[in-house]
């Protein structure tokens, strides 16, 4: 290879590696994927107390809950105490005892919103009292708003969230109707956990790298959902977590047969991408629940149902590759490891 | 001369005429061509002709129960029942139908290994129960703590009370 090609080729490489990284500073530049950045750290980096109230529409009508929130640098104290959350690790208390209801890394970084959603940025109303900016998350090519989120002007702490339906119309929203002592604590100030019981872990999931030849994890879900965590429940149900960077997404998957008359009432059987769905409504997400090939499948999100529709849609038997490589599996699978 | 359980069934079922035309042609043929076959076919019925001119005697009334207890499992002496030309004639029968049971021994075998197959091909399928409130909370647990995942506050705030669906 002469020099001259080689100081070509070098010329090429430099040139193509400063231009995604100009593709990638232009995309971390957009100012809505920015603040929300800024909001999911400012949730533990803040310090602040108040009031939290959920209302969300269901068949049963309109409800409204309200929670205490403490904030401090590290940790999150949601009612009274009964939720911890340092990142990472979350803890439940039952009863008296402190359970770890979460203890694993993600394994995959959530994309950027703006790869889905159309993010405008507009100053906003008082919420609680504080100045907002509002964002506004359209899907692209759409005028409907998917949610609407509301950040503390001078903390970039998430004060409202607003998911709309297909209508324009606000099916749930989370705001805090009142707010104290917000300031931006020191990184340094120490984080205090609650004793643990000695079986604290016992109902924890715990992060696995493979899933069975049984499960379906597919990398991509729905529209615009990646995977970014895989863990195994003590009962052996699969959680895949999945995010589009504004919304999460939850798949839980069960070995056998559903058993349709077991579950909560309150549900609504509904035709989703052509599976028999019940879906249901709680204070902060939705939940719909079928079954296909052997699994039951449960998916939680805190997105609009059309959301739900494309994971359905997803996991439909078409998409796992056909009879033969499933038959495949199930025969070679005991004999293989991992 | 021995002669194996194939031949000695033919032989009892030629004596009590259920053989077919071709089954009766060969088995008279090989009695033509073979004169320890004929002896054979003799003793058999010299042993039959003197059981059937033994007694017929009254069984006893626990004959009955001794049978049902050695159907329910029980050991019964089987020497002290007195063979009966029908009982003979069973025993015949039994081992001319012992070939149906072996083919069918084989033919449950067969299907057995195949539900075994079936079995490790699709597996059985166990109803299960969807704790929706628990999954509820993992996954608000789980998205809460994902990076660049969910606002923790809008994500954990809903599920610090118990969650309830549709009351």
């Amino acid at each position: 290879m002469t020099g001259v090609r080689r100081r070509g080729i070098t010329v090429f490489m430099i040139g193509a590696f400063g231009l995604v990284a100009n593709l990638s500073l232009a995309r971390a530049a957009d100012p809505g994927a920015e603040l929300l950045a800024q909001s999911h750290d400012a949730a533990t980096t803040t310090q602040f107390s108040g009031d939290v109230v959920t209302e969300w529409t269901d068949s049963g009508g309109r409800h409204r809950q309200q929670v205490h929130v403490v904030g401090k640098p590290g940790a999150l104290h949601v009612g009274s105490q009964s939720i911890v959350s340092t990142g990472d690790r979350s803890l439940v208390r039952y009863g008296g005892d402190w359970l770890v209801l979460w203890n694993a890394k993600s394994q995959g970084s959530a994309p950027s919103a703006d790869r889905k959603y159309s993010l405008s940025v507009k100053r906003g109303p008082l919420v609680a009292g504080r100045s907002t900016t509002v964002i506004r998350a359209s899907l692209e090519h759409s005028d409907g708003v998917a949610e609407r989120l509301y950040f503390d002007v001078e903390t970039s702490l998430l004060l409202r969230r607003e998911v709309l339906d297909a209508h324009g119309n606000v099916s749930r929203s989370i705001s805090f109707t009142k707010i104290s002592a917000v300031v931006t604590a020191p990184p340094s100030t120490k984080v205090s956990l609650p004793k643990l019981a000695s079986d604290a872990s016992r109902d924890t999931p715990r992060s696995v790298t493979k899933v069975g030849r049984v499960f379906h994890a597919p990398r991509d879900l729905g529209r615009g959902y990646r995977l970014v965590g895989r863990y195994r429940h003590p009962n052996g149900t699969l959680q895949l977590l999945y995010s589009d960077g504004l919304f999460s997404m939850s798949l839980f998957e069960q070995r056998g047969v559903l058993e349709w008359a077991a579950l909560p009432a309150g549900g609504t059987e509904q035709r989703l991408a052509g599976r028999t769905v019940r879906v249901y409504q709680s204070a902060g997400s939705a939940a719909a629940v079928w079954s296909r090939d052997g699994l039951v499948l449960t998916c939680i999100t805190d997105a609009p149902l059309t959301d739900i529709a494309g994971a359905v849609d997803s996991m439909r038997p078409g998409n796992r590759g056909g009879l033969w490589p499933w038959i495949v599996e199930s025969v070679l699978g005991p004999f293989s490891w991992g | 001369m021995s002669f194996d359980d194939a031949t000695l069934e033919a032989l009892g079922a030629y004596l009590d005429d259920e053989l077919d035309d071709r089954e009766r042609a060969e088995i008279e043929t090989q009695l033509a061509q073979s004169d320890a076959l004929r002896a054979e076919l003799r003793a058999i019925e010299e042993v039959r002709t003197a059981v059937r001119a033994l007694p017929i005697r009254e069984a006893p009334t626990s004959f009955l129960d001794s049978v049902l207890g050695a159907g329910a499992g029980e050991e019964t002496p089987a020497a002290e029942s007195v063979p009966s030309v029908d009982e003979l004639a069973g025993r015949r029968r039994a081992g001319k139908q012992s070939r149906s049971w072996r083919a069918m021994s084989a033919l449950a075998g067969a299907a057995a290994a195949s539900i075994v197959i079936l079995a490790a091909l699709f597996p059985s399928e166990s109803t299960v129960r969807t704790p929706l409130a628990s999954m509820v909370r993992a996954h608000a647990a789980g998205a809460s703590g994902a990076s660049g995942g969910a606002d923790p506050v809008s994500v954990l705030a809903p599920v610090a009370q118990p969650v309830k669906f549709g009351r």
